[in-house]
């Protein structure tokens, strides 16, 4: 890939998330040519099945709550996608089927978490936002204090969070944000004299 | 098996590679033997969008249940008076405070190209005092031979796999000029060569088997700094791209993929005659020869010798002494992530391009007996992801802002020291087997006084570093409680004496005439913190000429 592939590839996926078509730009991946699905993994990376159907992991009643946590995490801003609008479950999914370490936490996971977020007041079957972000960053400080984390859902949150981190900045939206160009062909930085 | 070795070698590695390209070119025909696969480096994923979150095929390979080969041994109860160097992290999962260090680590690459496939490329000759320690220092051990023996030697491989470099180094001996010039220093290294010299220092070009122009089939470097996920452009020395085609040229090489070599055979003299092993499919074979290198490795290689134990051979091929496996020394280090005060675009360019060797040389105070190099790698900091969850803390708007800031502006502030060889530190062999029914390596290593010094001085240095560039501090890494075997080495060590060591300084195992050994384990010393795939892949051309010398007059 070069490095105006890769950019046009960014700018036109950040631009069109605004407009409400993320999903299909990220099937793109910011390549010339089209893409099935997306992939949070290139075609060089070890073989494995094809991604699980949705809700193989995370039930699918369950996917408003659990996109409302990671949009607590990558909010939206300016013309910035939020972590929801990257395409995030079946990327996840596929993230959490790769490893059968990862699978097994977030199969007992996540309905830890789910029992906590809970037991917070809810608005129209889900939690309230300023609270849960609340909550959430208690869950972190509380993972944090404790080195060695906290109990299920505290744990559960803390990986979450990294997750929906590592696929969200994997994106090409993700990484227009920080006006990363990807490793593409390139000079080395700088000018070209020795120092 | 319808080919007639001359040589048959064990491991397609830094050293088996050369060693198969120097006996293709003396006329021998030599049957290679590597435990992985063979790998297409257009397939690497290091120029796809998410490539941060693959690994390369020799990851996944290399990391796979069926080839771990070894277990880590008591774990060492770590010293309190050097708690400043344990490892932390602002942002990653954390972890109980270790009471003891984590277990070992043997980070490699399985398959063709061996861990020249995800090294960074650094090709350094070693110090001419690295040669003499014990004479010198009156530390560790001199090796059987000099500086100068080697030196031609060097100055082969670095054209054979093309590395750029500039030929002034106050620190180390006068030498010509490199095949390729230079690569310019990135930012980041211009902005830690001024605080290097603002504290008396020299931070100066770090010499890489690193193509700035093409070659045929080679693609020059486009800086995109994935040396350690495989080089998609084959603009890295790797040997599977930079001697193996060379030597396959010749029709004289037979590789054998997917092969893992576990004993070797031996007459009633004790002269090697066959390497045994089970093939892809788990069936047992036998490839018979008139000579043998084994280059798997420096835990592999004292394991296939201690298996191989039985009639001639009581305590393992080449172990009468009983030092086959002992001296193993591992990776001294430290890494000190910081922040500088904006982007400098870090996570591009080429991995380590620059190095500080005021210490590398010298002896006695900060230095400490041995010596370390000090400089600068992106480490985890090679795109977006490994920012959002190594650089920046927490999570939303204020996770997002801090991102716009700092990305681009992280580093790992590293030293490598030289671990002195003990012959406490050790192979040897498990009770838990492995897939085939046989032992384990199992990895026995502890820090002693003046490795935990020698840290502690790196960390200081580093810290000094930091302070005189401006940069925050936010993170470390350290072999204090993080064993790290990047560059193990020592385990079937060269020496004049069979009672002191292994090999002798042509790599011939005492006593076996017809087996050399051609990887790290061969190492008397570390190089004062120099990488060493540069002097592995110098020694087997070395020994792999001295090996058909001695094959022709075999022949006579």
């Amino acid at each position: 890939m070069k490095r105006r592939d890769f950019l046009v590839g960014g700018v036109i996926a950040a631009a069109a998330a605004a407009a409400g078509v993320a999903q299909w730009l990220m099937g793109r991946g910011g390549d010339a040519g089209p893409r099935a699905a997306p992939d949070p993994t290139p075609p060089a990376s070890p073989p494995r099945d094809a991604a699980p159907a949705a809700g193989a992991i995370f039930p699918s009643e369950d996917h408003a709550l659990l996109l409302m946590v990671a949009d607590l995490i990558v909010p939206r801003e300016g013309v910035y996608p939020a972590a929801s609008e990257t395409d995030l479950i079946p990327r996840l999914e596929a993230w959490g089927a790769d490893s059968p370490s990862r699978r097994r936490i977030y199969v007992a996971g996540w309905p830890e978490l789910k029992k906590m977020i809970g037991r917070l007041p809810s608005v129209d079957g889900l939690p309230d936002t300023r609270r849960l972000a609340r909550r959430m960053r208690a869950w972190h400080r509380r993972f944090r204090r404790r080195r060695r984390g906290g109990r299920g859902g505290v744990n559960f949150f803390e990986q979450l969070r990294r997750d929906v981190l590592r696929l969200y900045y994997a994106s090409p939206a993700g990484a227009a944000t920080v006006g990363y160009i990807g490793p593409v062909h390139r000079p080395q930085p700088g000018p070209a004299s020795g120092a | 098996m319808s080919f007639d070795a001359d040589v048959c070698i064990v491991g397609a590695g830094a050293g088996g590679a050369v060693a198969a390209w120097a006996l293709t070119r003396q006329n021998l025909r030599v049957l290679l033997l590597e435990a992985g696969p063979r790998f297409d480096p257009s397939r690497y994923p290091t120029h796809h969008p998410g490539w941060e979150n693959s690994l390369s095929p020799f990851q996944a390979v290399s990391t796979r249940p069926e080839h771990l080969s070894y277990e880590s041994g008591e774990r060492e109860v770590l010293d309190p008076e050097f708690e400043h160097l344990a490892s932390r992290s602002p942002t990653a999962f954390s972890r109980v405070p270790p009471r003891r260090r984590r277990p070992f680590y043997y980070s490699r690459a399985i398959g063709v190209g061996g861990s020249t496939l995800h090294y960074q490329a650094e090709a350094h000759r070693f110090p001419a005092h690295a040669f003499r320690m014990r004479s010198e220092r009156g530390v560790g051990a001199d090796w059987p031979l000099a500086y100068d023996d080697l030196a031609p030697y060097y100055e082969r491989i670095e054209h054979l796999i093309g590395v750029a470099g500039d030929p002034v180094n106050p620190f180390k001996p006068a030498r010509g000029p490199f095949p390729y010039p230079a690569h310019p220093l990135s930012p980041a290294s211009r902005v830690l060569a001024d605080a290097a010299r603002g504290l008396g220092w020299q931070a100066l070009a770090n010499p890489v088997a690193i193509l700035p122009r093409p070659l045929p089939g080679r693609e020059a470097c486009h800086y995109c700094n994935g040396c350690t996920r495989g080089c998609a452009v084959r603009a890295k020395g790797s040997v599977d791209v930079a001697v193996i085609p060379e030597a396959e040229r010749t029709g004289r090489l037979e590789i054998v993929t997917n092969f893992n070599a576990t004993t070797l055979e031996y007459d009633a003299d004790g002269k090697i005659s066959a390497v045994n092993g089970f093939d892809a499919e788990g069936r047992e074979q036998r490839h018979p020869a008139r000579a043998f290198v084994l280059a798997a490795g420096a835990i592999d290689t004292p394991r296939i010798l201690l298996n191989s134990s039985g009639g001639a051979h009581p305590d393992g091929v080449g172990n009468q002494h009983g030092q086959v496996g002992r001296h193993l020394m591992e990776l001294l280090f430290v890494n000190r992530r910081a922040l500088f005060d904006r982007p400098l675009e870090t996570y591009a360019g080429i991995p380590i391009d620059s190095r500080i060797w005021d210490f590398n040389g010298a002896a006695g105070g900060a230095a400490g007996p041995a010596g370390f190099v000090l400089g600068q790698e992106c480490d985890v900091f090679l795109g977006p992801v490994g920012y959002a969850l190594e650089a920046v803390e927490g999570f939303g708007p204020s996770h997002r802002d801090a991102m716009r800031r700092h990305f681009g502006a992280a580093i790992s502030l590293l030293g490598i020291a030289e671990q002195l060889p003990r012959a406490d530190n050790r192979v040897t062999l498990a009770e838990a087997k492995d897939r085939f029914g046989l032992p384990l390596a199992r990895v026995e290593t502890a820090l002693d006084r003046t490795d935990l010094e020698s840290l502690s001085s790196m960390w200081e240095r580093l810290g000094e570093i930091a302070e005189s560039g401006g940069l925050e501090l936010i993170g470390q890494v350290t072999a204090y409680d993080t064993p790290n075997a990047t560059h193990v080495g020592g385990t079937c060590r060269m020496g004049s004496d069979s009672r002191e060591s292994v090999v002798d300084a042509v790599g011939t195992v005492h006593g076996v005439p017809n087996l050399v050994i051609a990887d790290a384990s061969v190492l008397v010393t570390q190089g004062a913190g120099d990488s060493p795939s540069l002097t592995i892949q110098a020694l087997a051309l070395r020994s792999a000429e001295a090996l058909a010398e001695r094959a022709r007059r075999w022949e006579a």
